[in-house]
């Protein structure tokens, strides 16, 4: 066993390590001058100031320094400083979580209550209107662009009947509901998305599971239908669904860079996409090593606990 | 089976180690930002009335007025008043707070309000004393001396020193190429331009030039890019490219917080000694109404009009130009048009074929067509006019120099001719990628028609669809592009040694300048005592552009600003401005 977590944790350094590498790579291969964003083109690009200003912020070192620099200054748990703002990685990172994580869970929790149960009754109703009904909204709700959406949301509910505010986020410490106003039409637009997505995957699910033998003696039994759907189908059932929830909440948090920019929400997606237009290479290499190194720590610990509770798991 | 299991355990750890850090992210960052208890009302205080100004030998006055489109005077039944907040949006985000060291626009939110100058311009460019209470000149040109104002103190409440004025005047000299050349050609050690300056008491401090030149206030006064800004000691001992986390000035504005990506906040300052002349432009005394002001980033330019519209934000600065135009008309809103606009610019790749050749570079200019370009990209003609100048039209130079272009560049192009030079110059058909940062506007626009212009006259032209950073990038080392498309502020146009044709910025890619010719001339304008003297070296630099093309200049067009019209006692001027603005209610 202790061998087995030795292995674990050597392979899931070496991910992290990797990822290091690759991100560092490729963010000094793409074109790109921080120096250059930074000083503005109107300016003019002065070579004696632009190699002054790359002395001091190191950038005139080989490249191999700068990576071991970097790397090295991560075990002291300096991830970096950006090259604009002057703040750490994680100063930058602690505020945008915030609007990300609830964006997301707000997102989901809405996404789960309405996906959910449109799956199950599509899968009750299997090829009847109601199912086509469902996948037509499914297949729609995927389909539409975010940013439309977004707009259509703002236009209607902000612009012409003013129930929200257009753009911005309102911390939860501010008040729940200004909060919750702040965060409504963001989060139903990245909703519509995952609403689709579960419905079409509870579907698929249920309708999977209920084609098992169990489930026919269930019916045999004479149960009602809808303790069979609830409690034997939907069990079984909601393991791919969680799945998908799981994998659409670190979307949710890091990935929605499109709603974030519309409502103008200051999040991680939108932090990390103002670092690569301006080529902050720290914010960038920082917010990339604290995601990736997150995902790895979940997984050894997944890995690791299973083995625990499961003496013949042996990878 | 255990792989459902497996994965449900690992949402649920995805959960539980989201909700940890959204714990720890609600900390004190969360924190709000209180609102300011009022303040009170600031009364002028009464400064000593400046003698009248020794000769400043720097005639950069314009004839012309501002801004005529747009009523944008307060009614004269308005009467300004104290309180409330305004929500600004700016054109782009503030990336760096430092304002000596980048000549990005946005960061004159700071350097504007936060800073002060020793001099800065008013509303027809004129340079006008602002930390400075008078100043003379030895007989011979060469001796500056300067007396500051008294009793000046900084936000933190240190008073304004001789050694601070100093200090940031030799910071912002090793940065700005502009005030360097200055300080290197003028002054009798050119490694060490703190040497050139002499403390004399609390207040004054001496200049000394080897030659004579008018152009020392022409650098003090710069307002953008790069900004002589005044600092203590604090800021300007920050190492040179490390960035700056506060701004303390003696500015009508206070800097409160800055959070990248979202917003910077000032408030008015109390204790704010304003200049006893009327307010014009950045010059004069400023009264600050608001209580605070705060600097919103939006990034959708849909999303900014919207905010506009239910009232969350009071003032869109630069936006999209079609959204500007749609929002024309709107009640309750004003939309300006900022007459000292932006300028269109095509660079050419000097470092390779086909336009390391002066021919065909001119072939270009007589082909595109300004009314072409700029019906294209702008649409309506209110929106853009034609500008056969190396700098932007408008100024003194402008109204004095400008000639040169006028049978080059022309409303409807002179595609004939252009195809000639085309030919004469031996690079028919050759390859001309055209580089358009698609995170700008009007660029990516700009491009395709002259693509299509490129095509008409004999190039076989596409265009290169990259972001600002590479484009940015890849401008000096002149490698996979032919041309780029981008666009220059007005600001460049009040200088005429900030011309971005020959200082060599990343879209001229290395114009050789053949013969020293242009630089030459630079000397001579930086040398010139009168006017006559600086009209004739602007003149020589038109005629030098226009025969070289370092870059071509394709018209200018008004960027739109808009605002709520609760907002009161907005001016049109080339940068946004907010004191002596007051909100209704």
């Amino acid at each position: 066993m202790q061998a087995y977590i030795l292995r674990r944790v050597l392979m899931s350094l070496l991910v992290i390590f990797m990822v290091g590498v690759i991100t560092f790579a490729i963010m000094h291969i793409v074109p790109g001058d921080p120096v250059a964003m930074l000083i503005g083109v109107e300016g003019g690009y002065d070579k004696e100031t632009v190699d002054r200003m790359r002395h001091t912020l190191g950038l005139d070192k080989p490249t191999y320094r700068q990576f071991l620099d970097w790397f090295g200054g991560i075990f002291s748990g300096n991830l970096g400083t950006s090259i604009f703002t002057g703040h750490s990685v994680l100063e930058l990172l602690g505020p945008r979580l915030e609007p990300s994580i609830s964006l997301a869970i707000m997102g989901l929790t809405l996404a789960v209550i309405i996906g959910v149960p449109m799956g199950i009754l599509a899968a009750w109703n299997a090829n009847t209107w109601i199912d086509r009904a469902v996948m037509v909204f499914a297949v729609l709700g995927y389909s539409i662009p975010g940013f439309w959406l977004g707009f259509m949301f703002i236009w209607l509910l902000a612009v012409k009947l003013p129930l929200f505010p257009v753009m911005g986020y309102v911390p939860l410490s501010q008040g729940l509901l200004p909060f919750l106003r702040s965060l409504t039409l963001p989060a139903v637009t990245i909703a519509i998305a995952f609403i689709a997505l579960i419905a079409r995957m509870t579907r698929s699910s249920m309708l999977e599971v209920l084609r098992e033998d169990y489930i026919r003696t269930a019916r045999a039994k004479g149960l009602p239908e809808r303790v069979i759907m609830v409690r034997h189908a939907f069990r079984p059932a909601s393991i791919p669904v969680l799945t998908i929830i799981g994998l659409a909440f670190a979307l949710a948090v890091t990935g929605v860079v499109v709603t974030e920019t519309v409502f103008s929400i200051p999040g991680t997606g939108r932090l990390v996409v103002d670092a690569v237009s301006r080529r902050d290479f720290p914010v960038i290499q920082g917010v990339m090593m604290l995601v990736a190194t997150a995902y790895v720590m979940v997984n050894l610990v997944v890995d690791v606990v299973y083995a625990y509770l499961d003496p013949r798991i042996r990878y | 089976m255990h792989v459902f299991s497996r994965s449900i355990l690992k949402v649920l750890l995805s959960v539980l180690v989201a909700a940890l850090v959204l714990a720890v992210a609600c900390g004190p960052a969360a924190t709000p930002t209180p609102t300011p208890a009022p303040t009170p009302i600031p009364t002028a205080t009464p400064t000593k009335v400046p003698p009248t100004p020794t000769p400043i030998p720097t005639p950069t006055a314009t004839p012309t007025p501002i801004a005529t489109a747009t009523p944008t005077a307060p009614m004269p039944e308005a009467k300004p008043r104290y309180g409330g907040i305004l929500k600004v949006v700016p054109q782009g985000g503030i990336k760096f707070l430092d304002p000596h060291a980048t000549g990005a626009i946005v960061t004159g939110y700071v350097g504007r309000n936060v800073y002060e100058q020793m001099f800065t311009l008013n509303s027809k460019y004129e340079i006008r004393p602002q930390l400075v209470d008078t100043w003379q000149t030895s007989a011979d040109g060469k001796t500056w001396t300067f007396k500051l104002r008294a009793g000046l103190k900084f936000h933190n409440g240190d008073p304004l020193r001789v050694e601070d004025v100093i200090a940031s005047v030799v910071r912002e000299a090793s940065l700005n190429p502009m005030t360097r050349g200055f300080f290197r050609d003028f002054t009798a050690v050119p490694d060490n331009f703190t040497a050139a300056f002499q403390k004399v008491d609390d207040l004054t401090f001496k200049l000394q030039l080897t030659k004579p030149s008018s152009y020392l206030l022409v650098v003090m006064a710069q307002p953008d890019p790069y900004m002589a800004s005044v600092m203590p000691p604090s800021i300007y001992s920050i190492k040179v490219g490390e960035p700056v986390k506060e701004a303390i000035g003696t500015g009508p504005w206070k800097f409160v917080e800055w959070v990248p990506g979202s917003r910077l906040v000032l408030e008015r300052w109390a204790d704010y000694k304003s200049r006893p002349e009327p307010s014009d432009f950045l010059a004069g005394g400023h009264t600050v109404y608001l209580d605070r002001l705060e600097v919103v980033e939006i990034p959708d330019h849909a999303s900014r009009v919207s905010a506009l519209k239910t009232g969350e934000v009071q003032y869109l600065d630069d936006f999209n130009l079609a959204l500007g135009k749609t929002l024309a008309g709107t009640a309750g809103i004003t939309v300006l048009k900022v007459q000292d606009g932006h300028m269109g610019v095509f660079s050419f790749n000097h470092a390779a074929p086909p336009f390391n050749n002066k021919l065909a570079r001119q072939a270009v200019a007589y082909g595109a067509g300004v009314e072409r370009v700029m019906t294209t990209t702008v649409g309506d003609p209110s929106w853009w006019k034609e500008c056969p100048f190396f700098l932007h039209c408008g100024t003194v130079w402008s109204e004095n120099a400008m000639g040169a272009g006028k049978q080059i560049q022309t409303l409807k192009g002179n595609l004939p001719k252009a195809r000639e030079l085309v030919k004469q110059a031996g690079v028919e058909g050759a390859r001309v990628r055209i580089f358009a940062a698609q995170d700008m506007v009007w660029m990516p626009d700009g491009a395709l028609v002259m693509r299509e212009i490129l095509e008409d006259i004999g190039f076989k032209a596409e265009v290169v669809a990259v972001d600002w950073a590479t484009q940015v990038a890849r401008g000096p080392t002149g490698e996979g592009f032919e041309a780029s498309m981008s666009f220059t502020n007005f600001a460049n146009g009040v200088d005429p040694l900030g011309y971005d044709g020959v200082v060599k910025s990343p879209f001229v890619s290395g114009w050789p300048d053949p013969g020293d010719k242009a630089t030459a001339v630079r000397r001579k304008f930086m040398e010139a005592t009168d006017f006559k003297q600086q009209i004739e070296a602007v003149r020589q630099l038109d005629e030098i552009h226009w025969d070289e093309l370092p870059i071509l200049k394709v018209g200018m067009f008004f960027p739109p600003r808009a605002y709520r019209n609760e907002v009161k006692g907005i001016k049109n001027y080339l940068f946004p401005l907010f004191f002596d603005v007051w909100l209704e209610r």
